[in-house]
């Protein structure tokens, strides 16, 4: 046993400024057995109300849209033929149900972006709160609380349901505040359906991320898994609003659900059911399985051995190349299949939307000179290059990641020079960007060929690779920000595509100031085929990118490696 | 010293108002291994991370080999090996698969000793590395430390997570290394550890280089360890020039002395001495003794 000496002064290692006469935290009065779900919630809740500001803006300002584009009767008449039997439309966003009242058109604008928008937000939350906390080791430290495995998990769930309720909360007020500003007012019970319609979406896709962490035994192969579920939900939409038989679909797909609400058009609460039962069924698999599995198990199966493959390990490029493979693969795929999907229902959609006016203002002000159905292969491929840019925008986060990480440090204290690994990862998600469009535009006219529809190859290729210079832009802000203000990388890199995204959406509904216009990278391209490329831009905009790397590069050599 | 592998001139690095360093003038022996002791948060890794170009100085510079640290890091780094306290490597990997990139990304790997290595710490390596413990994740950064035959290797808090059986595989590791002619700078809480292989020894304060120099010229920092048992009554050293920290119980005094011990033999002499034995003290009792000089005159809570 160990024991001081009498009249031997203890000493008080120094510590930091100002932190002498206190303790950097309150002791709290709340329960040890709570930790969890306040340290979740309180993460959960400031997402949720950061996200919830922007539904909430976007359905006010899906409202006020509405003012520009039913000012008439005529113009609502016209709206209602036009978007009504828009199938195109109708698979990429959702059916549009009473689009020629305030209501619905707000609902069926603000549902149609905001439930892919939740999907995708909600799955990385879902899949990040509790596998990647346990990846990181944290979950250990609070599981060894006073609380189980089952017992952290449900703390933590609970979290997220109060980041939701936040969530909910300020879509809410925000959509009410600005909703009812408009001059055509939506009801305030509609815009409550509407906020709810999407919250619900997210916490569908949170419940399926969690899920997926639990089944997945890294937070990679479960973010992997989710997205694939999320991809065959999308295409079962697809499907469900392309081919009228197919209607019952919508029943499957949580994508398919929020159009059945029929928010602000006369509500139908049956359709609630299926968002709740499947959450509520999935967070108590996600809470039974959290109790049985072991602390950093599966359940699919994951050999701790495996069959060493040097393949690709030979340098710092080939590395980068092995640990993006999957992904890529997957970016490429998945926009290969939306391409054939666009392609094939393109001859039809151009047939629904006929010669409406509404549809040809809104491809005007987007850049399109040519009407058919190569004006709805260009309106969707508005949206392909948005996931391009998307895609390559992931690669750049992932860059950044490497270094917050620590992984870096390992290359660069071996001989790999600075300049040369940036330069190589921003070549790996420009060739991301590029393979991603191409793949897109080659698949459109494979889909549109077996239509018989006569759009050549070679142009719907240069429709693909169309979508490809606003992704290099990106990948040029996104290398300098990372090599300037590396923190700020990944809020900085989906701020400047979200905004291009919500420039684009207005943009196309109603006229707005040309220098606003411009800050969208998105807006610079032409919607070909439904004009042609303007390549002398595409230029510009793959030099600026070029010259941002080149920057980044002088900028990179000269600043601390900065982890977390 | 010309044959410096190692060389801080002034260095400096501040964190907004903070300094991390200070004015550091170091220069470290080919051959040599050096010592970098310090407590958490006095710069020791940032020493590291300066001299490895990881990040810049803000005030002199680091050279390694007789180059600039930030200029020249690629050159550098052929002749460097880096291990880091904390290991972040690739998840997906399997263990065999770092330690063949971290090998061709390094350059030069001796494969019969890193063949040696991965027998000596007993690393199985076809795990992937997700599913290795800290302490195997730490093994694989050492292997492909020592493989690389580097002219320097650079240790930061190298056994963190080794156990007692695997740190004397490592101790064994660096004596090779030395006996090869390799230069090593040893940063380590481990005081025996060090003091079991270094040559000299650095101990870093708040930033600040506060010691530099061999075990043995260090021994002026820290007062000798007396213990004598007397057949009688101990007398009263107390007043006695250099003792301090008298401790009495039955038959047996312990005292420290700083200084020449001639006065306490004097004193001693004559008063039923039956044993006597002084103790040099050790690395951790002069690491513990010089802070708590430092600190006793500013911030101290008496029991």
């Amino acid at each position: 046993m160990f024991s001081l000496p009498e009249n031997v002064p203890i000493q008080r290692l120094p510590l930091g400024r100002g932190s002498r006469s206190r303790l950097p935290f309150r002791p709290s009065s709340r329960s040890p057995r709570t930790v969890v779900a306040w340290l979740t919630g309180r993460r959960a809740v400031r997402w949720g109300a950061l996200w919830g500001l922007v539904f909430g803006v976007y359905i006010a300002e899906s409202a006020i849209a509405y003012q520009a584009i039913g000012a008439t009767p005529a113009a609502r008449l016209r709206l209602a033929q036009t978007w009504s039997t828009n199938h195109a439309m109708a698979a990429l966003f959702g059916p549009a149900f009473g689009i020629d009242t305030s209501g619905g058109f707000t609902a069926w604008r603000a549902l149609g972006t905001l439930t892919l928008l939740g999907s995708i937000i909600g799955l990385l939350l879902g899949t990040s709160v509790l596998r990647g906390e346990e990846e990181s080791g944290r979950w250990e430290l609070l599981a060894a609380g006073q609380t189980t495995r089952a017992g952290a998990a449900r703390q933590a769930l609970a979290g997220l349901f109060a980041g939701l309720v936040a969530m909910f909360g300020v879509t809410a007020a925000v959509a009410t505040a600005g909703g009812r500003r408009a001059t055509q007012p939506v009801a305030i019970s509609g815009l409550l359906e509407v906020s709810l319609s999407a919250v619900l979406t997210v916490a569908v896709f949170i419940a399926l991320g969690v899920l997926m962490g639990q089944v997945a035994a890294t937070r990679r192969q479960g973010a992997t898994l989710a997205a694939a579920l999320f991809g065959a939900a999308y295409l079962i939409r697809f499907a469900a609003e392309s081919v009228s038989g197919l209607r019952w679909a919508r029943w499957v797909t949580p994508l398919g659900w929020p159009s059945l609400l029929h928010a602000a058009t006369g509500v139908r609460p049956l359709a609630l059911l299926p968002p709740i039962a499947v959450t509520v069924v999935m967070v108590v698999a996600s809470l039974a399985i959290a109790g049985r599995r072991d602390l950093n198990a599966s359940v699919l199966p994951d050999p701790e051995t495996a069959t060493t493959r040097t393949a690709l390990l030979g340098g710092q490029l080939g590395l980068s190349l092995r640990m993006t493979r999957v992904s890529a693969l997957c970016w490429i795929a998945g926009l290969a299949a939306m391409g054939f999907v666009i392609g094939l229902v393109a001859q039809s959609d151009s047939q629904s939307m006929g010669d409406s006016q509404v549809v040809n203002n809104a491809l005007t002000r987007l850049g399109a000179r040519r009407t058919g159905a190569e004006a709805d292969l260009g309106l969707s491929f508005l949206i392909v290059g948005v996931l391009v840019a998307f895609a390559a925008a992931v690669v750049v986060n992932a860059t950044r990641r490497e270094e917050a990480d620590g992984m870096l440090d390992n290359l660069l204290v071996r001989p790999v020079g600075r300049v040369r690994w940036l330069l190589c990862r921003a070549g790996i998600a420009a060739a991301l960007a590029t393979a991603c469009g191409l793949a897109a535009g080659l698949a459109a006219w494979a889909g549109a060929d077996t239509q018989h529809m006569g759009i050549g190859a070679g142009t719907m290729a240069a429709a693909g690779l169309n979508t490809v210079p606003p992704a290099l832009l990106l990948v040029g802000l996104g290398t300098l920000i990372h090599a300037t203000a590396p923190r700020a990388t990944a809020v900085a890199v989906y701020a400047v595509l979200g905004w291009s995204f919500l420039m684009q959406i207005l943009g196309s509904f109603a006229g707005i100031n040309h220098w606003l216009l411009d800050t969208s990278i998105l807006h610079h391209s032409t919607p070909a085929p439904a004009a042609d490329p303007n390549w002398a831009a595409a230029a510009v905009m793959a030099a600026i990118g070029a010259a941002a790397v080149t920057v980044a590069a002088a900028a990179f050599r000269r600043r601390d490696l900065a982890g977390q | 010293m010309s044959d410096a592998v190692m060389r801080a001139v002034g260095l400096g690095k501040r964190y907004g108002a903070a300094d991390a360093l200070r004015d550091l003038d170091l220069e470290v022996a080919r051959g040599e291994v050096l010592g970098y002791l310090g407590p958490n948060g006095a710069g020791k890794t940032t020493t590291i991370r300066l001299f490895l170009g990881l990040i810049r100085p803000t005030a002199g510079r680091a050279e390694l080999f007789g180059l600039d640290a930030q200029r020249d890091a690629v050159r550098i780094h052929r002749r460097v090996a880096y291990v880091p306290g904390e290991a972040a490597l690739w998840p997906s990997l399997t263990g065999a698969e770092t330690l063949h990139l971290l090998g061709r990304v390094h350059g030069d790997v001796d494969d019969a000793y890193l063949r040696e290595l991965v027998e000596l710490f007993d690393f199985d390596p076809s795990k992937k590395v997700r599913a290795y413990s800290k302490g195997n994740r730490q093994k694989i950064n050492l292997i492909a430390a020592f493989a690389a035959r580097a002219d320097l290797l650079i240790l930061d808090e190298p056994t963190a997570g080794l156990d007692p059986l695997m740190e004397q595989v490592f101790r064994r590791c660096v004596r090779r290394a030395k006996d090869n002619g390799q230069t090593l700078f040893l940063s380590s809480h481990i005081l025996s550890e060090v003091e079991a292989v270094c040559d000299r020894i650095g101990i870093l304060r708040a930033g600040t280089l506060v010691e530099l120099g061999t075990l043995e010229s260090m021994k002026h920092l820290s007062a000798v360890s007396v213990e004598a048992v007397f057949d009688g009554t101990p007398p009263d050293v107390s007043r006695v020039p250099g003792v301090r920290g008298v401790d009495v119980q039955d038959h047996r005094l312990r005292c420290q002395v700083t200084g020449p011990i001639a006065p306490l033999v004097e004193a001693l002499a004559g008063t039923g001495v039956q044993e006597l034995l002084s103790r040099e003290p050790s690395l951790e009792e002069l690491f513990l003794a010089h802070y708590g000089r430092q600190e006793e005159d500013s911030d101290v809570l008496v029991a």
